[in-house]
């Protein structure tokens, strides 16, 4: 009886498991229930047919290849035959699946029995990612088979089969395709990713003239990295709450892989994803095997080799809390609520960190305790800072071995321990982070420093010995952050141009010249308020031109008592053209009383250096 | 200013000035009645005047003349409270020495 050479099943296994299907059913018996020309006008040539066959308990659609057409024309082929599927290809075509049939073996001993058994369409719920694939043109599918297309069948498949299927061992679906998140990238056409989510974003909306829109965006992990994802608009409604914080989800294709917009992300990944409509996610049943948070530690030691502006991850111990403080951001005059914290660890070095919002406001670990930091971007200030990014996270005493650690030298010696901070590195005044260069006045005019196009930097150790008295400060802004000269022109009040102002009075700032010397040489610097301000000892520009008014006497004793000082000077050099003439001005960026210890030290080696 | 040169030294130099003013930088190791005992690479005894106000445990920069006992009977006393940095007061006396020629004038 036919349906006894029948192969039921089959046709649902072919789908699901190539492999199995090859092994097992090397030619599969199916009947053809239904032939139908293509049509669309082509040649004679272009003639394609589909056709319909069942092995009994389900049907699929299929395309016969046109080297097999002459089948048809001769009648070998009929509505009803039971024919050998010699070659085939399952594939998935504007949402449904179907076998391209590239060879076939028709049985007539078999004759063409009406429909055998009670066949259903295979299922194809989900919608399959779109396909380039091109029906048409004989030989097309003659080429190898695309070991791609089949696995993407085979994955769609099995998670159509519902829970707990079988497929594979460890309850791993997606064995053969499973990526780690190291290894997606964008030439990677299909994967299958099990990651946890992280952290999830609020949904974030934009009104642009352009359009609108909104958004959210996750970090995944898996033992492999970290990469983040994006949902934009429609994706938003589909994943945002299927996406729970702390769970493990299976990802798949389709599903784009872009370049890391990185200002936007503190991962170290080069790549990022976006969904898709047709992007696949799905919880897994094993929400374990994934790694919960993954820190990569720099201690504090360390991080004085970190670049500034890099982003790190610390552990530590709190040694000192403050309290919460607002501060007006000065670009955009929002407010900002911050909290400083000193985190020290066992290379004996501290770090001030700072962190803001809610994880300022809500903050309530207690000093001595362990505290993670993920996602700190490295700053410069007082040598070296951390300041967390709103993408990081905070963990209080989070159970892992570092943290125990610590604890344990905290809980033994650290307590009492005094630590470095990288402050300490720089002599008084300099700033970490540039070169600590200290020149003579004859080393800079002879090196020339400053000419040319580039701007230099050099810390000089130099005397005072003179202050210009004239035009030593000019009128300005009395708005916050504005500096603006402000003139008097129309006798009623000074008028700032930047901000649109007149003011009754200005604030006057201090833009001096200064003679220096050392023991090699002379030049003059040019300096502002704030460097103004520490070499008149402390008094502003104000209260200088008041003085002025009043006793005149008092302001010249007042340039007495500040000229003869030695500081120490961080000075830029560039060269700056009026006209055909060019000149170096040397303009003071900080200045600074001598730390005699340090300095005495200093001397002391360079006359070491010298009876050697 | 001949004959007033008071060159600056640590204990091991005192026995190179016996008889003559010296500036020695210290630290206070203690405090007995019009004695002190100070520090300066080396154990000196310092013969203290009527207002010499010492601390135990601050530096003291004392001008005084070398006694045949390497004692040093002090003419003035400055007290430079904590933080001060022995190393550098010692390598002074120390480059002073070896750059006689600048330093003393003898």
């Amino acid at each position: 009886m036919a349906a006894e050479r029948l192969t039921p099943g089959v046709i649902e296994s072919l789908f699901t498991d190539p492999d199995r299907t090859a092994r097992e059913f090397p030619v599969p018996v199916v009947q053809c229930l239904q032939i139908k020309p293509l049509g669309a006008g082509a040649g004679a040539g272009n003639e394609r047919y589909r056709l319909v066959l069942s092995d009994m308990r389900h049907y699929v659609q299929c395309m016969l290849a046109t080297q097999k057409n002459n089948l048809i024309h001769e009648g070998i082929l009929q509505r009803g035959s039971i024919l050998k599927m010699k070659e085939y290809q399952a594939q998935y075509v504007k949402g449904k699946s179907i076998l391209i049939v590239l060879d076939i073996e028709v049985m007539p001993e078999l004759g063409q029995p009406d429909k055998i058994g009670e066949p259903k369409g295979i299922e194809m719920p989900t919608a399959p990612p779109q396909q380039n694939t091109t029906i048409g043109g004989a030989g097309f599918y003659g080429a190898k088979s695309e070991p791609t297309q089949e696995t993407k069948t085979q994955v769609q498949r099995q998670i159509n089969r519902g829970n707990g299927g079988g497929g594979g061992g460890a309850g791993d679906r997606h064995a053969g395709t499973l990526y780690p998140i190291e290894a997606l990238s964008m030439y990677s056409h299909k994967w299958t990713i099990k990651a946890r989510v992280t952290q999830k974003s609020d949904i974030k909306t934009w009104h642009k003239q352009s359009g609108e829109g909104k958004l959210f965006s996750v970090n995944l992990l898996d033992e492999s990295g970290e990469i983040r994802a994006t949902g934009f608009n429609e994706q938003v409604d589909q994943f945002y709450e299927m996406l729970q914080e702390g769970n493990v989800y299976y990802i798949s294709t389709p599903c784009k892989v872009q370049l890391a917009k990185k200002q936007f992300t503190n991962l170290p990944n080069d790549y990022e994803l976006t969904f898709d409509r047709e992007t696949l996610i799905e919880k897994a049943e094993d929400q374990s095997s994934v790694p919960q948070v993954r820190y990569n530690f720099c201690n504090i030691q360390e991080l004085n080799d970190v670049e500034k502006d890099a982003t790190v991850d610390v552990i530590g111990v709190l040694k000192d809390v403050e309290e919460v403080t607002q501060i007006v951001s000065k670009s955009t005059q929002k407010p900002y609520d911050k909290r400083e914290l000193t985190l020290v660890d066992d290379t004996g070095y501290s770090v001030r960190v700072t962190v803001w919002g809610k994880v300022a406001t809500s903050f309530d670990a207690a000093p001595d305790t362990v505290v993670a930091f993920k996602g700190t971007k490295v700053g410069d200030f007082g040598g070296r800072s951390l300041s967390l990014l709103s993408s990081g996270t905070m963990t209080v005493d989070p159970d892992i071995p570092e943290a125990h650690r610590l604890k344990g030298w905290y809980d033994s010696s650290g307590r009492n321990d005094s630590f470095a901070t990288h402050s300490n590195l720089a002599s008084a005044g300099a700033v970490t982070g540039r070169k600590e260069d200290l020149k003579t006045i004859s080393q800079v005019k002879e090196e020339g420093l400053g000419m040319g196009d580039q701007t230099d930097y050099f810390t000089v150790k130099a005397t005072i010995v003179h202050i210009k008295q004239e035009n030593f400060c000019y009128p300005a802004c009395l708005n916050q952050g504005c500096n603006k000269k402000v003139t008097n022109d129309m006798g009623d009040g000074w008028r700032c141009e930047k901000c649109n102002q007149t003011h009754p009075r200005p604030e006057y700032r201090y833009v001096m010249s200064l003679s220096v010397n050392d023991h090699t040489g002379q030049m003059w610097l040019s300096c502002f308020d704030d460097t103004g301000r520490v070499i008149m000892g402390g008094k502003t520009a104000d209260q200088l031109m008041e003085l002025k008014e009043n006793d005149e006497q008092a302001v010249v004793a007042e340039f007495e008592e500040a000229n003869c000082r030695k500081l120490t000077f961080r000075v830029r050099a560039k060269t700056d053209t009026f006209g055909d003439q060019s000149r170096i001005r040397y303009s003071v960026l900080s200045a600074a009383p001598l730390d005699y210890k340090s300095e005495g030290h200093k001397l002391a080696d360079l006359i070491k250096q010298m009876s050697v | 200013m001949e004959g007033a040169a008071t060159p600056r030294v640590t204990a091991s130099y005192l026995s190179s000035y016996i008889g003559k003013n010296v500036i020695v930088v210290g630290k206070v190791i203690q405090l007995r009645g019009d004695e002190a005992t100070l520090d300066a690479e080396g154990s000196i005894n310092a013969h203290l005047n009527r207002d010499a106000h010492l601390a135990v445990g601050n530096g003291v920069q004392v001008i005084g003349k070398v006694n045949p006992d390497l004692s040093i009977k002090v003419l003035t006393s400055l007290d430079l409270g904590q933080g001060v940095d022995y190393n550098l007061a010692n390598t002074v006396a120390e480059i002073a020495h070896q750059q006689r020629s600048i330093f003393f004038y003898d």
